[in-house]
């Protein structure tokens, strides 16, 4: 081969390579303005029609479920450029950078997406999708555990945190690094990713709490169940439950969960003593699910009557008559000193199991599920979050529920965010849904944790549940937490503890 | 077979220099593509005479054998083996059963692709996964097995090329014949291989271009280590072994080979531990070995194995040439060479590819290859990894075959459980099941008792399934998933599952996911299409059967009771056939023929005969036993079956003890049936 030829044929292939790359780049913008009218909103997947949207989320990529060659969509608000995505595929990807600064310009307006498709020769337009930017941001990031759907045995169980104004998901504890350990109740004081805790349960390193405050990390004897940390994150109330899983043979969720027994404890960091709280640990009921009043002052929970007397009998013959009561009891930190117990809301008043109560950060509102019966609302279908006013003690079933179980919710930090599992999207499988909740308490319809591809969720075989809102990243490495839940190095409580037990039908835990 | 065209040095243009001592020397020469240089190590006499010597870095034409008919003939006899014999789909069938799935598993598009990305070892990483995921097409399989045996083969070619020995020598087999004896352990030794052929890549890349100064060549190295250790992770670390060797031994250029040792040292800790946070064990090869499944484990040592000989026949290949060269140059200042000299050279000639015998020496590999792959094959165990596959595949007669097929003492509850689910699927369970070994004691698909693999939760989950216990089925198939990972079968089934019990969208997830699975693509997008334009899929007569079947009422908790629960789905739907087969076949296991005689409702026809054999046989074992039975149950005994049950009592009755009565009968030709069974707990005899 010829010199002259040799070179010949290299401008030849670097002009393609070059036509190529300019043809894969530029795209004439589409004429859109002769676009026919579709009166109807688009479908688009994930469902990002007509929601609030925190100004600091995220780009809310999403598919569009029409047909079409082409797409087209426009994002404009008030104020600012409008972004423009132009698309072969229904997969619309909005530049982050635009995305953040159109939305900064333009907080309590709206947002307008307009979609266009193209059809044959024609394009099409239809209604625009009007969201709204609201003031307050949501906190910076968010915590969750992620887990394959459990029924007798696990493989990978890792709490993560995802930073809510990108799409980055980074490890707090992975229990595949404790030897397929499983890693759970991950709770923070008031929101505070410095101060946190997580309990695990291991064949290997035993059964225990790890403990991350202001960069130190403790691993305690005593295996925290729900744990709600007192404002100051000088004490922990938590559950300590006898669980019992056992399955059904005819209804749509195989799972069920019972406490066969619980109580209450509580951990003071101070002293690292671990004792009953008083009101509730009573032999005869069963209380669970701990919450502070943000003043930290009470302590609300639930309790239910033990119906039985024989706790090895799982379940227990009248499990599902099992209905959970709303009380509180007052605590003074200072004295640690525990008051009377009252009924804030009584399950015969509602007819309902009332669990998981959380509140606001201001103290007005209660957050709580309410389900047919039982403890465990994420293997209630009937499960539905409920809001209460606590200055009127009235509540009300919100309207963001489903027909499918809506649990695990959390607070942000200011009070104008929730975010909460639910399995509307594909039963069993649960996904975190961020909701705007305003000054008297109404919640807005909620949307899916944005991911880059909107396909994500179409084929992700894993559950996102207990999704807890924290204003940064934990500021301690999963390598550091590992290596403390991993350590001989334990701070040795005299705790109660308690662990899951299946029972019936498949026992393949043998 | 060889091409005998004299290759002179001399005309090369090349140059000699002394290496060392006076009788050995290194010839630097420009190959005929003048694109390389080749180095031989040469003794004094080899100089004056111009020896013939190959190029082994090109082909050019010279006395020694190239690629020829001998190796083109073993690798097509390997992959007809490795195709029709080991079968690459049971090779993936049994990854999940005998290797862990999840270093396996395989999902389509950009996320997957990045995340291997991100970390060293990464990019073999993932075409190890996907080409994993081709062995379930068994000529494909083949074809990567067999090519990568072939490249390994290449791979052994350059070390004695390096080493001035000519290609074709017998060591050259030794890798492929490895790599059949780890897959006849049922081994899968694929994330081994493939950082190995890159490694040998990268290693003649470098020699390609590891001409010129001493400095420039260690920078290269450097550079081709690291890009190496980027791509194939610890797996790489046999380039800087190798070029360790080679730079010491054959170009003995020191502060390149310091250089390599170096490398070799520190790429791992500055780009796997500083860079990517690997664990040191993972960084400097133990993420290779585990990939294997650990030292302990035979692929492991095969894995090991393979690592090793490379730079083994490197460094014995040039050390058997600097010695042969130095004898050679001693002996040729002597009149009568010793006994010595006299076998070195024989032996040395029989295992380089001279022209003669090299028939003889063909025939000696591949005889010494066969005995190895015989020796270490398991035949026995590829049937149960076949009956299991087709199980998997809900290939009922195929899976009845294989078990015709089984070798005495190979015979498990594994493959009785994939046997009944045939025999029941298929409607045989009344005329063949005592064909094949049962046993009173087997208590089949009850979980305990089960080994904990996701095929015998699977087994378990089709049962249930077949049977219409949704709910159970739902509950194995979870438990199946969660032990191995996302298998394309499991998320088929999975999908089937969420399917009947209404729920499109959870479908929908494990239909997508199975998309993106190689090979599966085509039937999940199907069944995804399928499922837009009806959920339900009422049009599907299987589904519409099993959600006939489900039960309705709920009940808590669910509890597994073998005949209870089977009694309860035949009485709620008597045309549950599979129940029935696997209620009637409970009977006929625990010898009570009462129940069989009982649910004998359930079978319509009357006409005498027309029963199962083994109903019949129950029968009669139950009229024995009650004297003046139902003359309709008589009736529906075929004369010839009562026959048979009059001559093996008459059989029971000639013989004085247990032990002779069992030998008879089964010389008689009553090891198959329910006679048999019922008196003596076995069959199958």
């Amino acid at each position: 081969m010829t010199r002259k030829l040799r070179r010949g044929i290299s401008i030849i292939v670097a002009a393609t390579i070059l036509i190529g790359a300019l043809t894969a780049w530029w795209r004439p913008q589409p004429d859109v303005k002769a676009a026919s009218a579709v009166p109807r909103l688009p479908k688009i997947s994930p469902d990002y029609a007509g929601i609030t949207i925190p100004p600091n989320i995220a780009p809310l990529n999403f598919m569009v479920c029409e047909q079409g060659r082409r797409f087209f969509v426009r994002l404009a608000c008030e104020t600012g450029d409008s972004i423009e995505v132009f698309s072969d595929t229904p997969k619309i990807l909005i530049p982050a950078k635009r995305w953040r600064t159109l939305l900064g310009a333009n907080r309590g307006k709206e947002l307008r997406v307009t979609v266009y498709t193209e059809v044959g020769d024609k394009w099409q337009q239809y209604e625009p999708i009007v969201n709204r930017i609201a003031h307050d941001e949501i906190d910076g990031y968010i915590a969750y555990r992620l887990i394959e759907p459990v029924h007798a045995r696990w493989h990978e169980i890792a709490v993560k945190q995802r930073d809510l104004t990108s799409y980055r998901e980074t490890e707090i504890l992975n229990g595949i690094d404790l030897g397929e350990s499983c890693v759970n109740c991950h709770s923070f004081a008031a929101n505070d990713p410095k101060r946190m805790s997580i309990a695990m349960r291991s064949e290997q390193y035993g059964s225990a709490t790890i403990l991350a405050f202001d960069g130190e990390v403790k691993k305690l004897q005593a295996r925290f169940g729900y744990t709600a940390w007192h404002p100051s994150g000088q004490a922990a109330a938590y559950s300590v439950n006898q669980v019992a899983q056992f399955y059904h043979s005819a209804a749509p969720e195989v799972r069920d969960v019972i406490d066969v027994d619980s109580a209450l404890a509580y951990y003071l960091v101070g002293t690292e003593d671990v004792k009953l709280v008083p009101a509730a640990a009573d032999k005869r009921r069963l209380e669970t699910y701990p919450a502070w009043s943000p003043d930290g002052r009470y302590l609300y929970y639930c309790s239910a009557p033990m119906l039985w007397d024989d706790q090895r009998e799982v379940p227990p013959a009248r499990f599902a008559e099992v209905k959970y009561d709303l009380m509180r009891v007052g605590y003074d930190l200072a004295a640690d000193r525990w008051g009377e117990p009252e009924t804030v809301l009584s399950s015969q008043e509602t007819n309902l199991s009332i669990l998981e109560p959380r509140i606001s950060p201001d103290g007005r509102f209660l957050l709580f599920c309410m389900c047919r019966y039982g403890c465990f609302p994420a293997y209630q279908p009937t499960s539905d979050l409920y809001m209460m006013d606590l200055d009127t003690r009235r509540h009300a079933r919100l309207d963001i529920n489903s027909e499918f179980s809506e649990s695990w919710h959390s607070w942000s930090s200011n009070g104008r965010w929730i975010a909460f599992s639910s399995k509307r999207r594909a039963e069993p499988f649960t996904r975190c849904y961020l909701s705007f909740v305003d000054d008297s308490g109404k919640a807005y319809k909620p949307f899916v944790l944005p991911q880059y591809d909107p396909e994500f969720y179409d084929s992700f075989l894993k559950t996102v549940s207990v999704p807890e809102l924290i204003t940064g990243p934990v500021p301690v490495t999963n390598k550091t937490l590992a290596a403390a839940a991993r350590s001989d190095q334990v701070i040795g409580v005299d705790a109660i503890t308690g662990a899951t037990r299946p029972v019936g039908g498949l026992p393949m835990r043998e | 077979m060889t091409t005998r065209e004299p290759y002179s040095l001399r005309a090369c243009c090349g140059s000699y220099k002394a290496w060392n001592d006076t009788s050995v020397w290194l010839f630097h020469a420009p190959c005929r593509r003048g694109q390389f240089t080749c180095r031989y190590v040469l003794s004094e006499n080899e100089k004056d005479q111009a020896p013939q010597v190959e190029c082994h870095r090109c082909t050019v034409p010279g006395p020694v054998r190239r690629f020829g008919v001998d190796t083109g003939l073993f690798f097509v006899l390997y992959y007809l083996y490795v195709w029709l014999v080991l079968d690459p789909r049971l090779i993936a069938h049994a990854i999940g059963i005998i290797t862990p799935y999840y270093p396996f598993s395989f999902t389509a598009g950009w996320p997957f692709f990045m995340e291997h990305l991100a970390e060293p070892g990464g990019a073999t990483d993932y075409a190890a996964r996907y080409l994993t995921a081709l062995y379930a097409v068994g000529w494909l399989g083949a074809l990567i097995v067999t090519a990568a045996a072939w490249s390994l083969c290449l791979g052994i070619d350059l070390m004695t090329g390096l080493a001035g020995r000519p290609r074709g020598m017998l060591v050259r087999y030794v890798p492929a014949v490895l790599m059949l004896v780890v897959y006849n352990g049922h081994g899968h030794p694929v994330k081994a291989v493939l950082p190995l052929l890159v490694a040998l890549l990268f290693f003649a890349l470098y020699l390609r271009m590891a001409a010129g100064t001493a400095a420039r060549a260690s920078l290269l190295l450097t550079a081709i280590c690291t890009v190496a250790y980027y791509v194939a992770g610890a797996g790489s670390l046999l380039l800087p072994v190798l070029a360790v060797i080679h730079e010491l031994l054959i170009t003995r250029r020191k502060l390149v080979a310091l250089t390599a040792l170096l490398s070799g040292l520190a790429v791992p800790w500055l780009l796997g531990i500083a860079v990517f946070d690997l664990p040191w064990t993972n960084a400097y090869g133990g993420s290779l070995i585990r990939a294997s499944g650990g030292i302990s484990t035979w692929t492991g040592r095969c894995c090991v194995g393979l690592y090793l000989l490379f730079p083994a026949v490197l460094a014995g290949a040039t050390a058997c040439r600097v010695l042969s060269a130095r004898r050679a140059s001693r002996d040729s200042g002597r009149a009568s060479p010793g006994t010595r000299a006299l076998w070195m050279p024989a032996i040395s000639h029989f295992f380089s590819w001279g022209e003669s015998r090299w028939i003889m020496k063909v025939a000696a590999v591949w005889l010494s290859a066969g005995a190895v792959v015989w020796f270490t094959s398991d035949p026995g165990y590829r049937i149960v990894l076949q009956m299991d596959y087709y199980c998997a595949h809900e290939m009922w007669p195929e899976v009845l075959e294989a078990a015709d097929r089984m070798p005495r003492g190979s015979y498990n509850a594994r493959c009785n459980q994939n046997m009944m689910l045939a025999l029941c699927h298929t409607g045989r369970v009344g005329d063949e099941m005592f064909r094949y070994p049962q046993r009173m004691a087997d208590d089949s698909f009850r979980m305990r008792s089960m080994a904990k693999d996701p095929h015998t939760y699977l087994q378990a989950s089709r049962y249930f399934w077949g049977t219409g216990q949704v709910n159970q089925a739902e509950l194995c198939a979870y438990e199946s998933l969660l032990m191995t990972g996302d298998l394309p079968w499991i998320l088929h089934h999975l999908a089937l599952i969420n399917i009947v019990k209404d729920r499109p969208e959870a479908a929908k997830v494990f239909l997508k996911a199975l998309s993106k699975k190689p090979l599966h693509g085509r039937v999940a997008t199907e069944m995804l299409r399928s499922l837009e334009e009806d959920p339900r899929l009422e049009g599907d007569a299987r589904l519409r059967q099993i959600r006939r079947f489900m039960p309705k009422d709920d009940t808590a908790p669910l509890a597994v009771n073998y005949e209870e629960d089977l009694a309860a789905c035949v009485e709620k739907n008597p045309d549950n056939e599979i129940a029935l087969n696997f209620l009637m076949a409970y009977y006929l296991r625990t010898a009570n023929p009462e129940k069989v005689v009982e649910n004998l409702r359930y079978f319509d026809d009357q006409k005498s005969g027309s029963l199962p054999r083994h109903y019949q046989e129950a029968i009669v074992v139950y009229l024995t036993g009650h004297a003046g039975g139902a003359p309709s149950l008589e009736s529906r005994v075929a004369p010839e079956t009562r026959m048979r049950g009059s001559a093996f009592l008459e059989l029971l009755a000639g013989t004085s003890n247990p032990e002779e009565a069992l030998e008879k009968a089964v010389e008689a030709g009553f090891g198959d049936s329910y006679f048999f069974y019922h008196i003596f707990g076995a069959s199958g005899l």
